[in-house]
């Protein structure tokens, strides 16, 4: 057993999900002792200030060259730019729950608190540079998220959709944690560097099953193909803000500690690994966008659209060079920006009793909301990855980490795909810009906060877009200096 | 004398996995993941002796410790599934569907 000390370094890897864990605590007591009616917005100020909170503690803790805990948890730049990520998503998604709750008649007082949880779960799972410290940031991160999927505790899909997720949660971490124990019965260690290390001598076939097992319970995380199956029906049945914490959040989180696994842990059994996430990678993408096209419901069709996403994402990690993962950090921030503007609109286009998720209700959205639609349509631009938006520059980055890699098949499969998801998107604009309302839609209030969401996400679509070379940088730097 | 246990929790595991893809109550469902769980506790008490070391058995501590955090959940989400539509049966569950 090592020792394990307590100083600086500790201090600094704790703070991010100390604050967030505290502000979580706090919305939490302050909501269970204030009985009088009132709206979301204070403690939607007080999360914020918490996530404003965790990003300056991440920077602060950024630290490239120094590991905490034994070696078991790192804040070098992958870890700090997931952080971003992830408080990026939780904050976007609390701005949708402000009024989404209103919507759909929720009076959730912990949505915000166990977002919060949620994502001080993330926070270690972009850090885990051990197996069962990956265990406890997916289970930090999962458990509230069970939760929030059936927080419109009146909906059935909603109930479904929590019963679902979280029964094939709980059965993948049963395939996480037997491969944890084949790889420990292998190496003798959970830590990625004494895995590294013992690659070599360890017995072949338990260490292959453990390889094969923790794929199968990751992929379950991200959503690939062949376990993807729930994520469409949770997706579909959870409230929208949560699906879009879900679909970005989470997704990031569980893609980063898959990428920091194989990349650092498992980086001399390259040849074995990336031959199965070369075909969960195509297997992916390819089901996702063919599925996609089927779809009636919007939501849903953005459902197998992240699906589809995921498998770009694991074919950057199939290339399985540091270039690889900085084109992972650049299209996650990208896809947040793009799929949580997507989300957005989803909401502002539903009223009261009304979700207008069908394909049929955005017909004709651009003559009432021509800002609205205009937004849309640039959000599923980019997720087709049309220039000069943001969803081109990151997979145009992924392709090309792929090709330095000599995957040239896999880079021309992803540009494929990106064709194929092209038909799914435009029959969106379509609906919106070129056909007549089907039947009368009320007139909507206000919803500034909505508004402001979409903004946020537009203005980081088209400025990512232009001016990609800052954050690609850092997303670069970051999976360069990883160990 | 470590291969009888693995072997016997790689057949708990087995059972246990079946037990949640054949068996429709939702309940047993959950009780086949925590067999699932149980018998990588075996697996991990038998390597951690194998090796001499302490690791796995401490880490059995943290598999309970997020095991019962899942089941508070678990039988909370399968209680208020129940009081939506009078049934915990999987097969009857489903709304979500294409």
């Amino acid at each position: 057993m090592i020792e394990i000390p307590f100083g600086a370094a500790e201090a600094w890897a704790i703070a991010p999900f100390t604050v967030i864990a505290l502000f979580a605590m706090g919305i939490l007591l302050y909501e269970t002792f204030r009985t009088d009616d009132h709206g979301p917005e204070l403690t939607f100020w007080f999360s914020i200030l918490g996530l404003a909170g965790a990003a300056i503690a991440s920077l602060l803790a950024w630290d490239n060259g120094s590991v905490a805990f034994g070696g078991t948890f790192a804040t070098d730049g992958v870890a700090v730019f997931t952080n971003l990520i992830c408080i990026l998503a939780a904050g976007l998604s609390l701005m949708m729950g402000v009024h989404y709750m209103e919507l759909i008649r929720v009076r959730a007082r912990e949505f915000q608190p166990l977002v919060l949880f949620a994502v001080s779960g993330m926070f270690i799972m972009g850090g885990a540079r051990d197996l069962i410290v990956l265990f406890l940031g997916i289970e930090v991160m999962s458990i509230p998220a069970y939760v929030l999927a059936g927080i419109h505790r009146q909906d059935h899909a909603s109930g479904e959709a929590a019963l679902k997720y979280f029964l094939l949660g709980a059965f993948a971490t049963s395939f996480l944690l037997y491969g944890i124990a084949l790889v420990y019965g292998a190496t003798g260690t959970t830590t990625y560097a004494g895995i590294s290390m013992a690659l070599s001598t360890a017995p072949h076939l338990a260490l292959l099953g453990g390889i094969a097992l923790l794929i199968v319970a990751l992929g379950f995380k991200v959503g690939v193909v062949p376990f993807h199956f729930w994520a469409p029906d949770v997706y579909q049945g959870a409230p929208t803000a949560v699906t879009a914490l879900m679909a970005v959040g989470i997704k990031a989180a569980a893609v980063v500690g898959t990428a920091r696994l194989f990349l650092s842990g498992f980086a001399g059994m390259h040849v074995e690994w990336s031959i199965v996430l070369w075909w969960i990678s195509v297997a992916t993408m390819t089901l996702g966008n063919v599925v996609a096209i089927v779809q009636s419901n919007v939501k849903r069709m953005l459902a197998y659209s992240s699906v589809a996403h995921a498998g770009y994402l694991i074919a950057a990690i199939a290339s399985g060079t540091p270039r690889g993962g900085g084109a992972i950090l650049f299209y996650l921030l990208a896809y947040a920006f793009m799929n949580l503007g997507a989300f957005a609109v989803v909401i502002a286009v539903g009223a009261k009793d009304e979700p207008n998720e069908k394909m049929s209700d955005f017909a004709g959205l651009a003559t009432r909301r021509p800002l609205l639609s205009g937004a849309m349509a640039l959000f599923l631009l980019s997720l087709m990855g049309i220039p000069p938006l943001v969803g081109f520059v990151g997979k145009l980055y992924i392709i090309e980490a792929l090709i330095a890699a000599g995957q040239v098949g896999l880079g021309v499969i992803v540009i494929l795909n990106s064709v194929v998801s092209g038909y799914y998107y435009l029959r969106v604009i379509i609906e919106m810009f070129m056909k007549d309302a089907t039947r009368e839609i009320p007139a909507l209030d206000p919803r500034p906060y909505l508004m402001v969401c979409v903004a946020i996400a537009l203005a980081g679509t088209i400025f990512f877009g232009i001016f990609p070379d800052l954050a690609l940088e850092a997303a670069r730097d970051s999976f360069a200096a990883l160990r | 004398m470590t291969e009888h246990y693995l072997v016997l929790a790689a057949i708990l595991f087995a059972i246990g996995g079946l037990g949640v893809l054949i068996r429709r109550n939702v309940i047993v469902i959950l009780m086949s993941v925590e067999l699932m769980l149980n018998a990588v506790n075996v697996t991990f008490v038998a390597l951690a002796r194998q090796h001499g070391s302490m690791d796995g058995q401490v880490i059995v501590f943290f598999v309970l410790t997020v095991a019962a955090a899942e089941v508070a959940v678990g039988l909370a989400i399968i209680l208020m599934n129940f009081a939506q539509r009078k049934t915990i049966n999987a097969d009857e569950i489903r709304l979500l569907r294409g």
